[in-house]
């Protein structure tokens, strides 16, 4: 009996998170991975934060006013930190327990959970690199390249 | 006859209900409601220290990254300082099966943001304020990290579940 009654949950739970999945998927929303070929129809990049991922709705735009929306979706604070950089997004040069900020081109300061913030940019074609530099966030994962031109 | 219908009926429902109440005590939510709570506290501090390049010199050794290991080069009278931070304990125990009520205290660093990967636990703790993690039941024995991303790689403590 009791082996049933688990067997049932895990069932209702697969099919729960089955049915989350196929939602994630068709959306395209939070916590999904960016497209890889997708380019930024408007210059408008939707980002999610959360421990410690930095997902970027786009990782390609087109030259110009770039306007980032951030969403804070984690339980902790983060920030968003926008870098013009030759260098792989996960080899920036570290000072102490943050990258350094060489190249920056604009930041959102450290916002709480819950909350979205706006900035707006104006990008060169080039590399760049997204992260959240708080103390250990970089190093923990939380970047992500985004492509100009 | 009624009667002995009845008295069956009775009995084979009372044998369901049982049976309920034996499968739902044996669910991972039942064990988690009953498991005995263990309280630990840690306190995150900062160890400092200092010399005078006349009796030490400076140490040009390097340092890893990540903020937990920090030394301040002399100054003009020639004293320099070294510091690092860690947690007080940096191992504490849990018995497996218990719920884990973790309360963290920040006493140095106006903030650290910890994490514990295998109980998907992520938080800050202020200075000042004594932070309590959502609880968590340790179903595995193991070495558990819980570590400060703010001050690495110094800054971090180990909960060890034993088989106890």
């Amino acid at each position: 009996m009791g082996i049933r009654i688990e067997a049932r949950r895990v069932r209702a739970g697969a099919l729960a998170a089955a049915a989350a999945l196929g939602v994630l998927a068709g959306a395209g929303g939070a916590g999904a991975a960016p497209a890889r070929d997708a380019t930024a129809s408007a210059a408008r990049i939707k980002v999610v934060l959360t421990e410690w991922k930095l997902v970027p709705s786009v990782v390609r735009v087109s030259p110009g006013r770039t306007t980032f929306v951030v969403r804070n979706m984690g339980k902790i604070p983060h920030e968003l930190v926008v870098l013009r950089s030759g260098r792989h997004h996960h080899a920036l040069p570290m000072a102490g327990s943050k990258a350094s900020e060489a190249g920056l081109m604009g930041e959102i300061e450290e916002f709480l959970p819950g909350q979205t913030r706006r900035l707006i940019v104006k990008l060169a074609p080039g590399k760049y690199v997204l992260l959240c530099n708080l103390p250990g966030h970089y190093m923990a994962g939380q970047y992500a390249s985004l492509r100009v031109g | 006859m009624h009667k002995r219908l009845l008295v069956m009926a009775v009995s084979a429902m009372a044998l369901v209900l049982a049976g309920l109440a034996v499968a739902f005590l044996s669910t991972d939510e039942a064990k988690a409601a009953k498991a005995p709570i263990r309280p630990i506290y840690l306190t995150a501090v900062e160890w400092k220290g200092s010399a005078e390049v006349a009796k030490e010199p400076f140490p040009t050794s390097p340092l890893p990254e990540g903020g937990g290991y920090e030394r301040i080069p002399p100054d003009a009278a020639g004293k320099w300082n070294v510091e690092t931070y860690r947690f007080d304990s940096a191992v504490v125990f849990a018995c497996q099966g218990d719920r884990v009520v973790l309360r963290i205290f920040g006493v140095n660093a106006a903030f650290h943001d910890i994490t514990m990967p295998d109980f998907n636990r992520n938080f800050r703790v202020n200075r000042g304020e004594l932070t309590t993690v959502q609880s968590f039941l340790v179903k595995k024995v193991g070495i558990f990290p819980i570590i400060c991303l703010t001050h690495q790689p110094s800054h971090r403590a180990d909960l060890v579940v034993m088989p106890c």
